[in-house]
């Protein structure tokens, strides 16, 4: 049919499908801005465009019906301000705060936020915060925790009705603003702290006294992606369209256990539009693991693309590619598959019982470590790290308890993407929303029998990954239906395929057992723990040892114990007929976590100890050994590390002041809320670490080029995922180069054009790739510097200057005595005038060493004790995370993570019915945290300088997942003594858990 | 073999201005022909649908007070609904309750009625009110709640044009879910009409406004029609009669 639609103020005549959508529409037109994420019912909301100025989902309208209406989308508000000749009027009051605030993180779901946010502003120049919250509440995202959306909306209508609004001061590091010894001012600096919350966009960073001021290092610059992102302009896979391009499916399996006796293809191949339909039978036959790791991956070989027998409903039967989505989702209903059902195992207790079903009896199954198939073990760990018995033995107590922590997904907005093609070259292109462009040409090459040098992989922008694109997924598809067609094929996930086949966190059962004296000293900690691989064993050994390696590790003991813990980490990884876990931020410390702090709150309690000097009293300190270190490496060799800053004591001290603890915790008065008999109050802690990067392991590599005009082209193989990574790493190359970050073209990533780098992964981008970029840099600025002194030697007619007296600072190389030369100068004179060469320099980076960040997590809640249900109230985050690079960027990670971990903490879950099914299929089911819904949070960032690496930093991304749920759970027991042990906090959980007191 | 690719297709969409206009297509025999109001659904879900009769030219998305009751046209939005400050604030929180800014901005009260929604506190209101379904062009009425446990569909040719809600009933509503925003549990509504008549009622997972009482006995049926329930038949039990009280405490 055809439909007059009115875009952005111009009336377009399109001829489309009666039942189009109007996103399917505008997204044909060229509007890119409209994203996609895989939702049936809207529930998303990254589609967001304004219709008669309300925000609305254009994936859940025709077309049609939006004939006689104004359509605005996210192209016609604004554009970058430098357009060449032309004149214009820039970014739009909205973008640009979205922008100054750091309110853009993977981009994916900001021009929807931006749009809301206009909706709203064009009709109420002065909202309430509730209503910016409100409005934001129908576009979900998984990145920023709403905080800095809400705050980028304030700001832009302040600015929109003409006030001066306070500078975002992107230097000021602000110094130690609580005095936690007042405890009578409680109640203002609560009041305090939520006015700032609304209007103070840095976090508070106590900073390390007597560090030379830098020029970038600790700078909020904005992020260096965001002005295309928040533009909506077309930056991920899907925004990518290839002419004669198939759209690819996939069919899944019913069922949780079985074997293809018979699989019929003859009548999808027959159906109009089906250009190929792909079993078992007409691909290599190849084991491998989709974990995206380094090589050798550490853990069993036990997939293939396509195979004979289905392990979970939903794992791969067979692929098609057609002329349209809808064609290819015909074509699967037309496949005819004969299964012999097998007899499946949903609960991993029973995976290693005597006679249980074997899930993977394949010949071609490859072994690691300890892996068994015959008992369905994908992985097994013993650590024992002095002498536990004797240290149970020393013990003045012991005390037992039993945990257990769910299946979660990471639920990125932009569903796993992927788009492949032969080029011109007859390569074999894969452009993926990943984030180990690296591991994925590695590991698909033997896979596609294509040499590693005929496949290139190009990364764009990820609209959100957490680990869930620390996959190799889905990209062998697109692929191997590209090698069988010639043709270009698109895959995408839909909202329901990500919870049917995607990765997800390991759930776990965890035993713990640990030895006291009287005063407070452990003796012995010893961990146990089962852990459920599903189908598959990807990361199922390295997630299963972080949990014991990273979380066992924090609380040594006291006295003798400190050089001599006494530590037990034991582990069975199984098998089950569930869709396989994987890596999820966090990557298995957040379930270490959930039961070491709970464990620890319930020994405090029952010996009346005070809950952080207890704490405090065991935890690791500066200059001691990783007591893990001599006896764990991800499943590699281990070797002993020194641990040389903990910010522990001042994340406490700041932490505690933040949430107000003295005047909380353990106490009656303020537990009961007036009013209201049926509420309780409690407040809650966890103190938890995690680790930076793999050490001997992961590698990262940068190279640098400078250009005629000063300006210099960073080529990254890191993988930013919204974390900010591209802008952290130019910021570092912008310090020694003497330049603004604006100076620096920041590209990652590409397997042709970058240079390697591991990926996005392990809390290491910012220390590996990072450390790989400042060696990169100083070979750069060693060219520019000695450049610079044979210009200026040149141009004095002395030879009294070398080249270490020049320093690189505003854009110039200069001279002691102030001559200069601009680096504009020295560009055009290396690249044309004297003796020319390009300046280039190369990096990499692998570290000895991992040094744990640390973190106290506070949270306050109100328990509903007559029906369980909980409100988190607030959390508080003060994280020793080294020196901040970019502290609202930095802070954007915290905010995100917290709330990400607040569901896994009150509300995430996956789960299966009898038959395997999976009971949650989309946002509808997952309920993941909106706009209007979020607690007040604080970040603190209390810096230490990490040694190893050129500028201090250690981690930030991951360690915030670790310890919200334990506070919320810790906080529950403070509100009305009910001992939850198993997450999430679920009504019920409450509820029986109080019946149990 | 095409037969598969048309029949996933809607061939025909139509926008009359007129009940009449509209009366007659949707009367068309020889066609899967559905009504639209906002189309978030059908937009989504056009399998079995040969075409779509769009009722935004019709004026049906009018809210009126008349003497006891609300007459809300058909094609209302939830945010119509949310933002209407003559409705009782109980009946706009509740339309408020069951989806997202974005996606309230286009579903209508019609569009619920006939989707039926898990959970919904709406529909839950809606009963609790003793709403009326008026078909067109038919002008016939129909108990709301009777339509939900029915499952009737209007005969071809009709489509709901409007929805009545009595005034001056009493009714108040409580739930427990895991977050704020998060679908409910379990929800239950009482409201109180002129001659001090109770009627309670229940929505959970697949059970929309179902008649309740508060004997243990009730409770263990209606926990039993429950699927894939998210809790025990005691924590069922326990919080059903809780959130029943707290209402009684209010509505007295």
């Amino acid at each position: 049919m055809q439909i007059t639609l009115d875009i952005n103020g111009e009336k377009k005549k399109i001829i489309c499908n009666t039942g189009a959508t109007l996103l399917t529409v505008l997204r044909k037109q060229g509007y890119f801005g409209a994203k996609f994420g895989g939702c049936e019912n809207g529930e998303c909301g990254a589609c967001t465009i304004l219709l008669d100025g309300n925000p609305i989902n254009s994936c859940s309208i025709l077309a049609a019906q939006c004939e006689g209406h104004q359509i605005e989308t996210i192209e016609s508000i604004g554009e970058h301000p430098q357009q060449g000749w032309r004149t214009t009027d820039g970014l739009h009051i909205l973008q640009k705060t979205f922008i100054e605030v750091g309110a853009v993180q993977c981009g994916f779901c900001t021009p929807a936020m931006v749009l809301a946010a206009k909706s709203l502003l064009d009709k109420n120049s002065d909202p309430s915060v509730e209503q910016v919250r409100e409005v934001l509440s129908g576009v979900l995202c998984r990145c920023t925790g709403y905080l800095k959306p809400v705050q980028a909306v304030l700001r832009a209508a302040a600015l929109m009705r003409g006030e001066s609004v306070p500078p975002i001061d992107l230097t000021e590091q602000s110094e130690l603003l609580v005095d936690p010894s007042i405890d009578s001012s409680i109640h203002d600096l609560v009041e305090k702290q939520n006015h700032e919350i609304l209007t103070k966009i840095m976090p508070r960073v106590v900073g390390i006294k007597d560090t030379p001021k830098k020029s970038q290092i600790g700078k909020s610059e904005i992020k260096v992606d965001a002005i295309k992102l928040v533009q909506g302009k077309p930056a991920f896979v899907s925004d990518y369209q290839i002419p004669n391009m198939l759209y690819a499916k996939v069919l899944f399996s019913p069922y949780a256990h079985a074997r293809i006796k018979a699989i019929d293809t003859a009548k999808a191949k027959a159906l109009s539009g089906v250009a190929a339909v792909l079993t078992y039978k007409d691909i290599p036959r190849v084991i491998y693991s989709t974990a995206g790791q380094s090589d050798p991956i550490p853990g069993p070989l036990d997939s293939f693309s396509l195979d004979d027998k289905v392990r979970f409903v939903g794992d791969r039967v067979a692929f098609v590619a057609a002329e349209s989505p809808e064609i290819a989702e015909e074509a699967l209903k037309l496949i005819e598959v004969e299964y012999e059902e097998l007899p499946f195992i949903l609960d991993p207790a029973q995976s290693m019982q005597e006679g249980a079903i074997q899930i993977h009896d394949e010949k071609e199954y490859v072994n690691f470590g300890e892996t068994d198939a015959t008992r369905n073990i994908a992985g097994k760990i013993r650590i024992d790290i002095g002498n536990v018995e004797e240290g149970y033995q020393e013990a003045d107590y012991i005390f037992e308890e039993d945990y257990e922590v769910p299946k979660v997904q990471q639920a990125h907005i932009e569903p796993h993407v992927v788009l492949t093609y032969w080029d011109e070259d007859d390569r074999l292109v894969i452009k993926t929303s990943t984030q180990v462009p690296f591991h994925v040409r590695r590991i698909l090459s033997p896979v596609l029998q294509l040499p590693m040098k005929r496949i290139r992989v190009i990364k764009p922008r990820i609209g959100g990954g957490f680990g869930g694109k620390q996959e190799v997924l889905i990209e062998d598809v697109a692929a191997h239906l590209t090698i069988a067609t010639r043709r270009p094929v698109f895959y995408e996930y839909s909202r329901k395929d990500e919870f049917y086949s995607a990765r997800s966190r390991h759930p776990m059962r965890v035993h713990m057992k640990t030895g006291v004296k009287k005063d407070g000293t452990i003796t012995a900690n010893e961990m146990v723990v089962l852990s459920d691989t599903g189908a598959y064993g990807c990361h199922g050994l390295t997630v299963t040892g972080n949990t014991g390696s990273k979380s066992m590790a924090l609380y040594v003991g006291d006295g003798k114990y400190r050089k001599s813990p006494n530590i037990r980490f034991y582990a069975d990884i199984v098998y089950t007929n569930t869709p396989p876990a994987g890596a999820y931020r966090g990557y298995g410390v957040p379930q270490g976590f959930w039961p070491l702090e709970r464990h620890i709150e319930k020994i405090t309690r029952e010996l009346n100890l005070d809950s952080l000097e207890f704490r405090l009293k065991n935890a690791v300190r500066p200059g001691e050994l990783h007591p893990f270190s001599t006896s764990w490496s991800e499943g590699r060799e281990p070797r002993p590390e020194i641990i040389h800053t903990v910010g522990l004591e001042e994340c406490v001290r700041q932490g505690k002041a933040a949430i107000g603890w003295d005047q909380k915790y353990k106490n009656p008065d303020w537990r009961n809320v007036p009013g209201k008999k049926h509420l309780k109050r409690g407040v809650g802690v966890a103190m938890v670490m995690q680790g930076t990067a793999i050490p001997y392991l992961d590698m990262g590599g940068a190279s640098i080029k400078m250009n005629d005009d000063g300006s210099f082209n960073l080529l990254i193989g890191a993988t930013d995922l919204g974390t900010g990574s591209d802008t952290v790493l130019g910021q570092m190359a912008a310090e020694i180069l003497g330049v603004p970050l604006e100076d620096i073209i920041v590209y990652s990533s590409d397997t042709d054009f970058t240079p390697f780098d591991k990926g996005a992964y392990a809390s290491s981008t910012t220390y590996i790739s990072g450390t790989a970029v400042v060696k990169a840099a100083e070979v750069v600025a060693e060219r520019i510097r000695i450049r610079a002194a044979n210009m200026l030697n040149a141009q004095s007619g002395n030879n009294d200057l070398s080249d270490k007296q020049i320093v690189l600072h505003g854009r110039k190389a200069i001279a002691p005595d102030g001559r200069f030369v601009t680096q504009k100068d020295v560009g055009y004179n290396s690249l044309h005038h004297t003796n020319q060469e390009q300046i280039m320099g190369v990096g990499s980076y692998v570290s000895p060493v991992s040094p744990p960040p640390f973190a106290a997590q506070f949270a306050e809640v109100e328990v509903d004790i007559e029906t369980g249900q909980i409100e988190v109230k607030k959390l508080v985050m003060a994280v020793d995370s080294g020196v901040i690079v970019n502290p609202v960027t930095a802070s954007g990670q915290v905010e995100g993570g917290m709330i990400q971990a607040l569901g896994y903490a009150v509300c995430e879950e996956m789960r299966y019915d009898s038959k395997g099914v999976p009971l949650e299929k989309d946002f509808n089911d997952y309920h993941i945290f909106r706009a209007n819904e979020i607690p007040e949070m604080e970040t603190i960032f209390v810096e230490t300088y990490e040694p190893s690496h050129p500028f201090g930093v250690k981690a930030v991304a991951e360690i915030p997942m670790d310890g919200v749920a334990p506070a919320v759970g810790n906080a529950i027991l403070d509100a009305c003594g009910a001992e939850v042990l198993k997450n999430p906090a679920t009504p019920q959980r409450i509820w029986e858990a109080l019946n149990r007191k | 073999m095409d037969k598969i690719k048309e029949k996933k297709v809607i061939k025909a969409y139509y926008r009359p201005q007129t009940i009449e206009e509209a009366t007659k297509l949707l009367a068309k025999t020889n066609l899967e022909i559905v009504p639209i109001g906002g189309g978030s659904f059908v937009a989504r879900h056009q399998e079995n649908i040969d075409a779509v009769v769009d009722l935004q030219g019709l004026g049906l998305n009018r809210i009126e007070s008349k003497k006891d009751y609300f007459l809300v046209g058909a094609t209302t939005t939830l945010q119509d609904l949310v933002t209407n400050h003559a409705l009782p604030e109980n009946l706009r929180n509740a339309a408020k309750r069951d989806f997202s800014y974005n996606i309230r901005q286009r579903k209508t009260i019609a569009g619920v009625i006939v989707e039926k929604p898990e959970s919904s506190i709406l529909l839950l209101a809606l009963c609790a009110l003793g709403s009326k379904i008026i078909l067109l062009p038919s002008n016939n009425e129909l108990d709301i709640n009777h339509w939900l446990q029915s499952k009737s569909i209007p005969d071809k040719g009709q489509f709901i044009g409007y929805i009545k809600i009595p005034q001056n009933i009493q009714f108040e509503y409580e739930s427990v879910s895991k977050t704020k925003e998060d679908k409910p549990l379990i929800a239950i509504a009482i409201s109180k009409g002129q001659k001090n008549a109770k009627n309670v009622l229940l929505s959970s997972k697949n059970v929309i406004a179902k008649p309740i009482t508060e004997d243990e006995e009730n409770l263990k049926i209606a926990y039993s029609q429950l699927i894939n329930s998210d809790f025990s038949p005691e924590y069922f039990i326990k919080t059903t009669n809780t959130l029943i009280q707290r209402i009684n405490r209010k509505i007295k």
